[in-house]
This record gives structure tokens, sequence and C-alpha cells, in this order.
């Protein structure tokens, strides 16, 4: 079976679109790789983009038919400074050049913007869904503020994180035009199985 | 210097085979990945070529079942392979044992069976056949096997069989040392008469025995760990063993004391002097010999800013053609990784069967990463395995 490689900002963003993709039953082996840190982000990715790419096609289990996609926040909210956006962008649009099946999945504004709006996770949390989930300011701390409410672990924290994951029904594009996009793209993507 | 080491059926390793072992070799991978199956092995070819291949059996046995879990007709076997200085010459040992067959014979003799030399058990149950033995590559030394269920290790050792299997015995054992993730070095340790001085346990309770044996009779090789003691831990002005007839006791004294001695010693501390004893323990007895030291999480209770002196000073020990040394060791820690080269490093992993695999960390890796980032960095992008789901 051929893998998708995500090369994601931070390990939760990795984890929510897996489980989406899984959801949704869109057959693909994932993997991922992360920017350094215990706490990685944009900058550094960044800074790594190259370095994370180059990692990928050297990997003895890469093979022509896989595929990569780089996923982060789109933080327009939050980072009026676009320079890591938009080196990220260049960087993913030269190896495309290149001919590498590389595509850049963004999420507005984070990725818990794809969850607001979930099924499965606002019936977890007794919420409705969100219909202006990808206009949020601040979605990973409105997902944060919800589990709270409902008295489930934090998000922010790894436990938070796997619960939220396995109520996760992949449906979140209802509301959200940037996952419905990223699962356009990804669906399209030449080491997805139909 | 172990170059390879190969298990089959042996708990989680299945059937794995590690090559071009380096003089500093660091396993990593998750909690219950199988490293310490690695050591395990090491531990009990030690105990087999120390005592009795049966005794070796049951007491593995008694810690935890050897053979793979759902593994029931096939043997276990263990092969290592050693270059021997000073010609380098390939000596390989391997193992092959049915442990339930083996606790139900009641001697053990050997038979030639198709031109090799094969180790036979005769019990109320029935035969079993073993083989245990030594191959040596080169011209004209061939298969040579040994009955090492049977001859005692003294023989081994002190001239009856050719030199390149006496190197290997003593570099497996008495010339290794093992220490395991909580050894340390106790403040104080009552009399014992049947104290090993020579060898360290592998919890290190027996450290100070150790060290008082070395102050007393090996004064330069305690000085000489005395002196990468305090390079090691600044604050470390001067220690000493002292015995009173009822207890050895350790005592530490600091410069931030100005030169008193502490009351009590940290626990990083102790754990450092027991890594130390194990290396310098080898000093004691033909130094010169090959030898091994096997030490899981070393980094652990050692201070971040410590590691890369401890790791130079371990790379340090390797380098000393007078005395040589391998280390193997096992850690979770990406600080500690920062200071080895990939080819260093050892990923273990387990699969969705439960069977582990180990594997060397990519080529690629130096050229893409390395010249900015350290290994132990690299490790957590998950650019290679061992780190848990």
């Amino acid at each position: 079976m051929a893998r998708i490689w995500f090369i994601a900002e931070d390990d939760s963003g990795f984890q929510i679109a897996r489980r989406i993709l899984e959801k949704r039953g869109i057959r693909v082996q994932v993997e991922r790789l992360l920017p350094t840190g215990s706490n990685p982000n944009i900058f550094q990715l960044a800074k790594q983009i190259d370095r994370l790419i180059a990692t990928v096609r050297q990997d003895k289990r890469w093979s022509p038919q896989d595929c990569i996609a780089v996923l982060h926040d789109w933080d327009i909210h939050k980072q009026p400074d676009r320079t890591a956006y938009d080196t990220i962008r260049a960087a993913c649009e030269r190896h495309k050049q290149e001919g590498l099946p590389i595509k850049e999945v963004t999420a507005k504004d984070e990725v818990e913007a794809w969850l607001l709006a979930d099924s499965g996770v606002c019936a977890w949390l007794a919420q409705k869904p969100d219909k202006k989930c990808d206009t949020r300011p601040k979605p990973k701390d409105m997902l944060d503020n919800w589990c709270k409410d409902a008295r489930k672990p934090p998000y922010k924290s790894e436990k938070g994180l796997k619960e939220v994951v396995n109520h996760i029904a992949g449906d979140g594009d209802r509301y959200s035009p940037s996952l419905r996009e990223a699962l356009t793209h990804l669906k399209n993507a030449p080491c997805i199985q139909p | 210097m172990l170059t390879r080491l190969r298990f089959k059926n042996w708990r989680s390793l299945r059937d794995v085979e590690i090559a071009d072992l380096t003089p500093l070799t660091v396993f990593i991978g998750a909690n219950a990945s199988g490293k310490t199956n690695i050591v395990d092995a090491l531990a009990f070819l030690r105990r087999l070529l120390t005592e009795r291949s049966r005794d070796a059996v049951f007491f593995a046995e008694n810690v935890r079942p050897i053979r793979t879990v759902g593994v029931t007709d096939e043997p276990i076997e263990i092969e290592v392979e050693y270059k021997s200085p000073p010609q380098h010459t390939n000596i390989a040992y391997s193992l092959t044992i049915d442990p339930q067959e083996l606790s139900q014979m009641d001697e053990m003799f050997f038979e030639r069976i198709d031109d090799e030399l094969k180790l036979v058990g005769r019990g109320k149950t029935g035969m079993g056949r073993f083989k245990s033995g030594f191959f040596v590559e080169g011209d004209g030394v061939g298969n040579l096997f040994l009955q090492m269920l049977t001859i005692p290790f003294e023989r081994i050792t002190t001239g009856e069989f050719p030199f390149e299997f006496r190197t290997l015995a003593q570099f497996l054992s008495p010339h290794s040392q093992f220490l395991n993730e909580s050894a340390s070095a106790p403040e104080r340790s009552p009399i014992t008469p049947s104290t090993d001085y020579l060898n360290i346990d592998q919890d290190g309770s027996n450290t100070l025995d150790v060290l008082n044996f070395m102050q007393q009779n090996h004064p330069a090789v305690f000085a000489e760990l005395m002196n990468d003691f305090r390079w090691l831990l600044a604050h470390v002005e001067d220690a000493s063993i002292t015995f009173d007839g009822r207890e050895t006791r350790l005592t530490v004294k600091e410069r931030p004391l100005s030169g008193q001695t502490a009351p009590t010693v940290s626990g990083g501390t102790l754990r450092l002097l027991a890594m130390l004893t194990a290396y310098y323990a080898l000093d004691m007895q033909l130094p010169e010999l090959p030898g091994l030291v096997v030490i899981e999480e070393p980094d652990t209770g050692l201070n971040p800013g410590l590691l890369k002196r401890f790791v130079e000073q371990l790379r340090e020990y390797t380098r000393r053609t007078d005395r040589p040394r391998q280390f193997i060791l096992t850690t979770h820690n990406p600080a500690f990784l920062d200071y080895f080269q990939p080819e260093e490093v050892r990923v273990v992993s387990r699969d969705d069967k439960g069977e582990t695999h180990v594997e060397r960390v990519p080529d690629s890796i130096k050229e893409i990463w390395l010249d900015e980032y350290g290994l132990g960095e690299v490790w957590k992008t998950r650019a290679f395995g061992g780190l848990p789901e």
C-alpha cells in the first residue's frame, strides 16, 4: 500500500489528520515527521522544511507511489508576520516543480477548527457543531475550554488529545471549508487508493 | 570486540541480527521494545560461560521465560561474532538450546553426528541434542566445538584451548561487567563474605566492596578512577572507602564544603561511581585483555549538562589501546543521544506481532541534519524509529 508522509507542524495536527482520513475510509498508510524540539512550531517547520522533505525522500520505505502532505495551521489571527508561511509554501512549490508529489495542507485558523464542527467530538463534549469554525481566532483554546466545561481531560494535555482524537467522526467538512479543501487535496493525491 | 549478534527465539528477539557493532554502541527504543532482552541475552552468555549451562538456563527462566512467546517447537539460538586482537581474527560463538528439553536432561555428553561434535543430553524422558561451540575464521581451524556444559571454565581460560577461544571466553566472562538501569553504589554496605571483589553485581550493590578491594590491592587503578570521578563531578574533591570490620563505607569530600565530608551522597553521584567501578574493575585482572561493559540507561540520574563529558569519557576509554574496552549501552534520552554518531546507534522497535527489530540509523541522517542538530534532536522528529506511538 502506498504511503502518505505527513510533515506536520506538531504531533496533535498529525493525529487529528490521521484519524479523519481513517474515519473517511481513505485507504493509505500514514507516516509522520515533525520539526525538532519538544514543542515544535511553525518557525521550526519553516526552517527545517527542506531537511524534513529530504529525510522522507531518503527513507528506505519511500516509494514513487508515495506522496507528502505538509500540514500546518494558517494562524492568520495570531501571526501577522507571514515569512514562515511563505517559506513553507515556496519550498512546497519548488519541490512540486521538481516532480515531487507534495501538497501543502493548511487548517484555518488551526487544525482544531476542524473538530469544532465534528459531530463525534461535539456530541462527546455536549456542544453544538460550530458553523463558523474556520473563522474562530483560537480554535485550540475553544476546544480546550469545551473539554474543561464537559469535565474531560484538557485538550492541551496528552490524555485530552487522545480522548478527543478517539471521538472524531471525520465529518467536520460540513462546516469547515479548510477541511473540505484539505480532503479534496488528499483524496486526489496520487498515493490515495480509490 | 563484539562485531555481530544474532538471536533466534530469545524472548521478543524472534529473529534479529545486529551487525557492525562499534566500540561504543547505544540501543535506543521505546519502553518494552526489547533493549533489555538484548542485554539479558549477553548476560545469559556470561553466566553460561562461568556456570554450567543448565544453571544459566534455570536462572534465566526463573526471571522470565527465555523462549519467544508462542514458539514451542524451535530452539533458542544465540550467536556472537568477535574480532580478536592482535591479529583481528573473527571468532563466532553459537549456542542452540531447547530450554524445555534441557531441563529434563540428567547428563550431558558430546557425540560426533554428521561430522559435527554435538552436545547430547540424556534423561528419563529421552534424548536431546544441543549445540554450543566456537567457529574461527581462517585457514585450517574449521569448526571446533567445546563441551561448554561439561568443561569447567578454568580449563578454557588457562591454556588448554586455542588462544582465540580463550580470548572470547574471557571477553564474555569474566572480562565483562553489567549494570542494570537502577544500579547504584550504596553509601555503606555490611560485610558480605561471598562478595565478588572483581565483578560488580548488576544492581551495583557490591560497588563498595569492589572499590575497597581496588583501593587496597590496586591503588594505581583506584587513583585513576578517582581522577575520572573528580573530572566528571566538579563538586567532588576526594573520595575514599573505609572498612571498620563490620561495614564498608563511602566517604566523599566536597569542594563546596571546603573539603569537608559530605553528610549524604546524591543518587547521581552514587550511580556514576558504580559505572566507573564497572569499567575500572576490568583493570584489576589481566587489564590488557579486551573487556566489555554493558550499562542500561547510564544517563539516569545524571544532569544533562554532564552528559557530553560523560560520553567523551566513555569514548576515551574505548580508545585506550593498552586496555581495549567495548561499551554497550541503552537509553531513552535524546539529550544523551546527541553525543553519539549515527553508526554507534541501533534502533530497537517491536512490530504488531510483538517481535523486536533492530535497525541502524539511516546513513542520510548525518548529511541532512547533523551539521546543525544533535542526533537526539533529530530522533524526536521521528526521522528514524524507536519512539512510542
